[in-house]
């Protein structure tokens, strides 16, 4: 049998009333907890999992997947409406995705987001279903030399979302880096910067530090401001709430881009769809009509990142059913969950339990239909609780961070790093200093960092490694070239930068 | 706008933060003597092995109507085994926290300074199973068995690659005495996740593997990777053509055990520790258990109260000589 009378099988066995019924409450809980920052997907599969193992395996793990997809639709919501990235892959959402709200743009915001999730979800099923044994192969060629060059081609990336000034992006990244040192050295088993805390050992909890610099630095500054009359425009009548025919032919080429390049990295164990989410994004700025938009409320700017986030979790199946690794945390529960139920997820997964795999990849294009119809009708609803008064809504963003925080680890010692990324963000705000470079670098370091140590380790400290493997010398070619048009393409930007600062 | 307005929401902001901090902290006392409503607590976050290890007891048991419903699990896995201590002690005298501990629960305060928790805080209940630790290598490896990978070693210093967690896991414990009982020595690369660990080996990077059985049975199935050997001196039904390392001439007396195995909170009642003791010793007689174990290579190693905690009392000292001599130890 191909792949494709498997599918169809798949879809036989998925379209059960049973399955459907826990399909859709998956996709329905994915979504709140998506809204919601702090209780991710993993801690919602756990706490359903004494229920799902009283189920058929394909029906729990059909309704586990839906949690997991359906997050990432709800995950552009907070970062749209109230500048609170709930999880990684959705703070470069944040950039335009709320400056596209307070221009009264919420609603096309969350449409496209819907939207473009849906493409680029289907995109990435359809990956999935035909093209899993041939590219598994990339998961294992990606070694600490190939991740080593990524990563270098992913921080260049990183100080180009600072937009017009680099040194501020510069500035940024080296926090994000250094905040991301802090912790347990995976080699040594040393405390670096922990000053004896437990607390910290495990590193900074990253969602106390992207709500506290995105959302807490954000509400900071504005209870400052004088005028709070109105923050958000909220225009009236259904046909501005929803993205026009003109956002959807503008974004078109974004969400494909954002399609591909989410696939194949989510294939990548690590990566994921943080870096998925950044490299569309700068790419869609680059392809663009309208660069200038970009950081400004540029429509494509929301939809390359959502595409990229919901492709991915079609490239992060490929690795868990085809050699039983995990590429992320929710990975890391299916994998749990299919263990649990005695199924032993590894390379023979498709050919032992075919009546289990399939119908999982057939529910993931069913799923993707179900949020796309369960998003649309809220989109509008959503974006009219921008009227909300600023004096209940700040309070609410507040309350919602510290709630979300807290119940990560349930440690309150999480909340005090809340309070103090929250005045960090606002300092920076204030020095007008982006955030995203910060929280994205404090993502990558850990890999690069390990990339790097493993790598040399290897060689015996010889850089020789990186440009003997082709796939990592490759990359370091490409990383060149971007820095090289980074250098001269702004050259004459830089040198301003620097004589204002001589000044 | 005026002042006042800016200072109510600045005053609202300081209330609901200052509240929820409040409702963080409090924690109930229950002093019962008798378990009524058990929760599992375990390191490890959702998917983890000791996570996934403890689901699956407690479905055995719920299943053969060991227990009449399903204990739900605690993830506490903040400061690798130091959080979920924390949880237990925060928790003493309540009959129904109990916890499924690893060695990782003795290592993990040893590399802490001044930490406030220890496993001798924690009350005893029942060792359940070691978990012997497999080496496996990429099929058509040079090496087929572990004394092999040891000789090659020995011939070219320095060369050979072990794939592995973090400096202070129990496979890097392992190749500390290997290296220093057999003067051989190769080097290690440290992974966050198995997965990693797994793919260096079957790209080349590494040389070799130590792990548990279920990192790598699926895979020698498909006949990507080899087990070469078992740790210790018992064999494992899952590998049933892998030899021990006893068998081949390894010496590993001084390798710290990787078992599993169920803690009270401090102080609990007689009552409550016996009341668990006849639930697993129940549960490991029960058929799911052994499939369970076959399949985990597991091997049954039932003891209750002072056995286990002599065998604890063991370890401790094996573990705390390693991280002593990796000068990683301190808590002393």
């Amino acid at each position: 049998m191909n792949s494709l009378d498997l599918l169809l099988a798949g879809f036989e066995a998925a379209l059960t009333p049973t399955n459907l019924l826990w399909l859709l409450i998956g996709c329905l809980l994915g979504t709140l907890v998506g809204i919601l920052p702090g209780l991710g997907p993993p801690a919602t599969i756990a706490i359903l999992l004494p229920l799902a193992t009283g189920f058929e395996p394909a029906t729990g793990l059909i309704m586990m997947a839906g949690i997991y997809y359906g997050a990432k639709y709800g995950g552009s919501t907070t970062s749209i409406l109230l500048n609170i990235p709930g999880e990684s892959a959705s703070v470069v959402t944040c950039i335009d995705g709320y400056e596209m709200a307070k221009q009264g743009r919420a609603g096309p915001a969350l449409g496209i987001a819907a939207i473009g999730s849906f493409v680029a979800g289907t995109i990435g099923v359809i990956g999935l279903t035909f093209l899993a044994p041939v590219v598994a192969d990339l998961a294992v060629d990606f070694g600490p030399p190939e991740y080593s060059a990524l990563m270098v081609f992913a921080l260049i990336l990183v100080i180009m979302l600072a937009g017009d000034s680099i040194l501020k992006g510069f500035i940024a990244m080296f926090g994000g880096l250094f905040l991301a040192t802090i912790g347990t050295d995976l080699f040594s088993g040393q405390q670096r910067f922990t000053d004896g805390r437990i607390e910290l050992a495990g590193g900074v909890e990253f969602i106390a530090l992207s709500v506290g610099v995105f959302a807490v630095g954000e509400v900071l500054i504005n209870i400052e401001k004088e005028n709070q009359t109105q923050i958000f425009q909220v225009p009236r009548g259904i046909r501005n709430l929803l993205p026009s025919w003109s956002d959807l032919m503008k974004s078109r080429l974004a969400v494909l881009q954002g399609s591909v390049v989410g696939f194949f990295i989510g294939i990548l164990p690590g990566a994921g769809s943080t870096v998925a989410s950044f490299v569309s994004y700068i790419l869609a700025k680059r392809i663009s009509k309208t660069p200038d938009e970009f950081g400004k409320g540029s429509i494509e700017g929301v939809a390359a990142p959502e595409a990229a986030n919901n492709s991915e979790t079609g490239g992060a199946m490929i690795p868990l059913l085809t050699l039983g690794i995990p590429g992320s945390g929710t990975g890391a529960v299916l994998l749990g969950a299919l263990v649990i139920y005695g199924l032993n997820p590894g390379p023979l997964l498709f050919t032992d339990n075919p009546d289990v795999v399939w119908p999982i990849i057939a529910s993931m294009y069913l799923g993707n239909v179900a949020l796309l119809v369960m998003n649309l009708p809220m989109v509008p609803l959503f974006a009219k609780l921008l009227k909300t008064p600023y004096k209940v809504m700040y309070p609410g963003i507040l309350l919602i961070s510290v709630v979300g925080v807290y119940s990560v680890n349930f440690a309150i010692f999480d909340v005090w790093l809340l309070v103090v990324f929250g005045l960090l963000g606002y300092v920076m705000k204030k020095l007008d200093i982006p955030p995203a470079p910060l929280v994205l670098a404090f993502v990558l370091e850990p890999i690069a960092e390990n990339a790097v140590r493993q790598s040399l380790l290897l060689s015996d400290n010889s850089p020789v490694i990186y440009l003997e493997r082709p796939i990592s010398a490759v990359l370091l070619g490409l990383a060149t070239l971007l820095m090289l048009s980074l250098a001269f393409g702004r050259s004459r930007n830089v040198r301003k930068q620097v004589i204002e600062i001589d000044n | 706008m005026s002042t006042l307005m800016r200072l109510s929401t600045g005053l609202a902001v300081a209330t609901a933060m200052a509240t929820l901090a409040a409702c963080g902290s409090g924690s109930d006392t229950a002093d019962d003597e008798t378990p009524t409503k058990t929760e599992v607590v375990t390191h490890n976050a959702v998917g983890g092995g000791s996570d996934v290890f403890t689901r699956q007891i407690i479905k055995v048991m719920s299943d053969n109507d060991v227990i009449d419903r399903q204990w739900p699990v605690r993830n506490v896995p903040a400061g690798d085994s130091i959080g979920a201590m924390s949880y237990m002690i925060e928790r003493e005298g309540d009959a129904n926290i109990i916890a499924q501990m690893t060695p990782t629960w003795i290592a993990t305060p040893m590399t802490v300074e001044d930490a406030s928790v220890s496993v001798d805080q924690l009350t005893p209940i029942a060792m359940l199973a070691t978990e012997p630790q497999v080496v496996a290598v990429k099929a058509g490896s040079p090496y087929t068995s572990l004394a092999d990978f040891i000789d090659a070693a020995k011939a070219a210093p320095g060369t050979l690659v072990q794939s592995g967690g973090s400096s202070t896991a129990n496979d890097a414990l392992t190749r500390l005495v290997l290296q220093d009982t057999s003067q051989a020595e190769w080097k290690f690369l440290s992974f966050e996740d198995t997965g990693s660990r797994i793919t260096a080996l079957l790209r080349g990077d590494a040389d070799i593997m130590m792990g548990s059985a279920s990192d790598f049975s699926e895979l020698v199935r498909a006949g990507d990777l080899e087990v070469i050997s078992i740790i210790g001196s018992e064999g494992l039904d899952i590998f049933p053509d892998a030899g021990t390392s006893d068998e081949q001439g390894v010496d590993t007396t001084n390798v710290p055990v990787q078992f599993r195995a169920i803690v009270g909170v401090p102080g609990m009642s007689e009552e409550a520790v016996s009341y668990y003791q006849d639930a697993l010793s129940e549960m490991v007689e029960t058929d799911d258990w052994k499939t369970l174990t076959t399949d985990a290579g597991l091997v049954t190693d039932y003891r209750p109260g002072d056995e286990f905690e002599s065998y604890l009392s063991e370890q401790t000292t094996i573990i705390g000589d390693l991280l002593d001599r990796l000068g990683l130890r301190m808590d002393q």
